[in-house]
């Protein structure tokens, strides 16, 4: 056996179990090899598709705008494609995204002239999930908004409720527990509020779309609220829990 | 002209009270209120010397949005000022429609703050407190 058809030989073993779908043209189109993954993504098979015109073979997969256009320019300019995603919806094969590569090389069988090498990548599947995962995104984002939209408007209620309640409250006479109340209830609807609004920031940062803002914020009025958040538990555990004022926090 | 009517736009029934209730405490006498934007709408030309709209931004026949268009094409209600006073997290983009953006629920001081600047203070005969 000669070098030149052993290098071949081994070259053709190895193209074949790349998953991924290669193709070898002349630079006139014709098809001089193709792997078997490449028959399997066409649905097609060596004696229809070996020495024909790329544009025949198959159901004439290849004669559509976008890849036409990318094999013309392969010829025409000689050029060499990177990645390139083409989208198409085919008649027997259904929709199909491939990433394309192709490259020049020399033939070894007629060192003048060079063969196109072609690899496509089958990225139909990916995509998919990629389209259904982006998807699902914003329909829990819109869900979240539509949710954290309606706890706002009861949480409003009950919170202007307390604003009237402790206006009103001085001409009562009410017991002295009753202001302590209205604090811890106007804390926890601030605290579902809160919520809502961390459950946004959940979607937007799983979206890749926070958008950090920097602001001041009164420390010590932080301090107290967190304090207030935790102290009756802290408290029903035996912990005590005192916030020091430091004249830097004034 | 002392200014001191305002309006609240507000489906939502206890929310309209309430702000009604709570500015009429703070002092403010000349408090009016519609249900949607197009009763908002209605209500504004009737009023004498309006000073400030307390405007929801999802409501049902009219929205906040809606309704501040429409507000920009009638000469005689185009210049009183409004506070959106919403729900929804996202701020409106069209930002020379309305003034201030409160986002509910409500922080009492911030909200009289806002009324104080287009109404000025409030008579302390008329507060509650």
């Amino acid at each position: 056996m000669s070098p030149i058809r052993e290098t071949d030989q081994f070259f053709r073993s190895i193209v074949q179990t790349i998953r991924e779908a290669l193709i070898i043209l002349t630079p006139d189109l014709k098809v001089r090899f193709a792997n078997d993954a490449f028959y399997r993504f066409f649905a097609t098979e060596p004696a229809r598709t070996l020495n024909q015109l790329i544009f025949n073979i198959g159901r004439g997969h290849w004669n559509v705008p976008p890849l036409h256009e990318l094999l013309e320019k392969i010829q025409m300019e000689k050029a060499e494609l990177k990645d390139i995603e083409v989208f198409q919806i085919f008649e027997d094969i259904g929709e199909k995204t491939m990433i394309i590569n192709a490259r020049r090389l020399v033939d070894q069988s007629d060192p003048g002239s060079e063969l196109i090498l072609m690899a496509i990548e089958d990225a139909t599947e990916r995509r998919i999930l990629e389209r259904e995962r982006d998807e699902a995104f914003r329909s829990r984002e819109e869900l979240i908004g539509i949710v954290s939209h309606e706890i706002r408007n009861p949480l409003t209620t009950i919170t202007t409720s307390l604003d009237i309640i402790r206006l009103l409250l001085p001409k009562t006479g009410a017991p002295l527990q009753i202001p302590k109340m209205i604090d811890n209830i106007y804390t926890s609807a601030r605290r579902m509020e809160r919520i809502t609004t961390d459950l946004l920031d959940m979607t937007r940062i799983d979206a890749g779309e926070l958008e950090i803002k920097m602001e001041h914020v009164p420390i010590q009025e932080l301090a107290e609220e967190v304090m207030g958040l935790y102290e009756p538990e802290a408290r029903a555990l035996g912990i005590h829990f005192y916030l020091k004022r430091s004249p830097l926090t004034e | 002209m002392p200014c001191q009517s305002i309006l609240i736009v507000e489906d939502e029934a206890s929310i309209r009270e309430n702000l009604k209730m709570m500015l009429e405490l703070a002092g403010y006498s000349s408090i009016f209120t519609a249900n949607d934007g197009k009763q908002g709408l209605e209500t504004l030309k009737t009023l004498p010397h309006p000073c400030l709209v307390l405007l929801d931004q999802l409501m049902p026949v009219m929205n906040g949005m809606e309704f501040l268009e429409a507000k920009r094409h009638e000469d005689a209600i185009a210049a009183i000022p409004v506070c959106i006073v919403s729900g929804v997290a996202q701020q409106p983009t069209s930002k020379n429609l309305y003034e201030h953006f409160l986002k509910k629920p409500i922080d009492l001081t911030t909200l009289l703050s806002f009324v104080r600047l287009y109404c000025g203070e409030p008579n302390p005969k008329e507060a509650a407190s």
